[in-house]
């Protein structure tokens, strides 16, 4: 074989894999299902504690993050069943997501479980998964705009610490639309552009 | 790497082949109109190099329905990816001669 043939070679691989490489982020849409699951969550941990059923507010967060699983499961399920190509990336994406969710699933259950209602630890711990979760995100995607909400989610983890009891719900609003919400949009509409250029 | 192993594996070697092996190595696995489409050929040819391919042991063909409609997907094996690096560094010394001295 010639040096030139090994060439053409080379040229075809290149041209292939440029073909391949797009950073194409399919987790837009369930960014925003768990941003809107998370915003369940907050009204009715509002409502139970304005109620006076505080002490069952962990139980709707396991309630909300059960259903939540559940969608992200059927809806990973469907994508995939009907997609032409699963990326490594695909994968890594779900597989964080539910592995953070998973955690804040077995949280909720364990708290009460041990006879523990530290509601005061709702907001650092979503603030927390939250922030880790859109931060690692960011690298992922190579979306240095993603830090930013990454940002809000770890200042309210700490900041929610100087925020009254009744106040927290109303507080989690601000992360939510600006690190969720927004954000998961954002990356739906940097999914469609993608698409559209390939 | 010596002269003697630097022997472009045939199977690899037929460009829509080559170009088959290049798109499944950055992927889990792709369906038959991603490749078609990626690799700009015809479906009874892409059809045919896909045979070959798997009837060699460098990827796996898996016949499944969506909606009623066959759907094909295809994958790289162990065995796939070990030859490409393999056939990827004979192009890398047909190309740099002077490290296969």
């Amino acid at each position: 074989m010639n040096s030139h043939k090994a060439y053409e070679d080379v040229q075809l691989i290149k041209e292939m894999l440029a073909k391949s490489k797009t950073n194409i982020c399919k987790g837009g849409k369930y960014f925003i299902l768990w941003g809107y699951a998370v915003l369940a969550g907050i009204i009715a941990s509002t409502l139970l504690a304005s109620l006076g059923y505080a002490r069952f507010i962990w139980f709707a967060w396991f309630g909300v993050m059960a259903v939540g699983t559940v969608i992200t499961i059927i809806f990973t399920s469907t994508e995939k069943k009907h997609s032409r190509v699963v990326t490594l990336l695909d994968r890594i994406t779900g597989a964080l997501g539910m592995g953070f969710f998973f955690s804040f699933l077995l949280a909720s259950l364990a708290f009460p479980l041990l006879r523990v209602y530290p509601l005061e630890a709702i907001g650092p711990v979503t603030g927390m998964l939250a922030g880790t979760f859109i931060f690692i995100l960011a690298v992922i995607y190579r979306w240095r705009f993603l830090l930013i909400p990454a940002l809000i989610w770890y200042v309210f983890a700490v900041g929610v610490t100087f925020i009254p009891d009744e106040l927290t719900g109303l507080a989690m609003a601000f992360p939510l639309i600006f690190g969720y919400i927004i954000p998961g949009h954002l990356l739906i509409s940097k999914e469609r552009k993608e698409k559209k250029d390939e | 790497m010596s002269k003697e192993s630097l022997h472009l594996d045939p199977l690899i070697h037929a460009p829509v082949r080559l170009a088959i092996l290049s798109l499944l190595m950055t992927v889990e696995e792709a369906d038959f109109t991603y490749l078609k489409d990626h690799t700009g050929t015809s479906e009874g040819n892409l059809s045919t190099h896909l045979t070959r391919l798997e009837e060699g042991g460098l990827i796996t063909v898996t016949k499944t329905f969506y909606k009623k409609r066959p759907r094909t997907l295809c994958a790289i094996t162990p065995e796939g990816r070990k030859r490409f690096h393999h056939y990827l560094a004979c192009l890398e010394a047909i190309l740099t001669p002077e490290q296969t001295e």
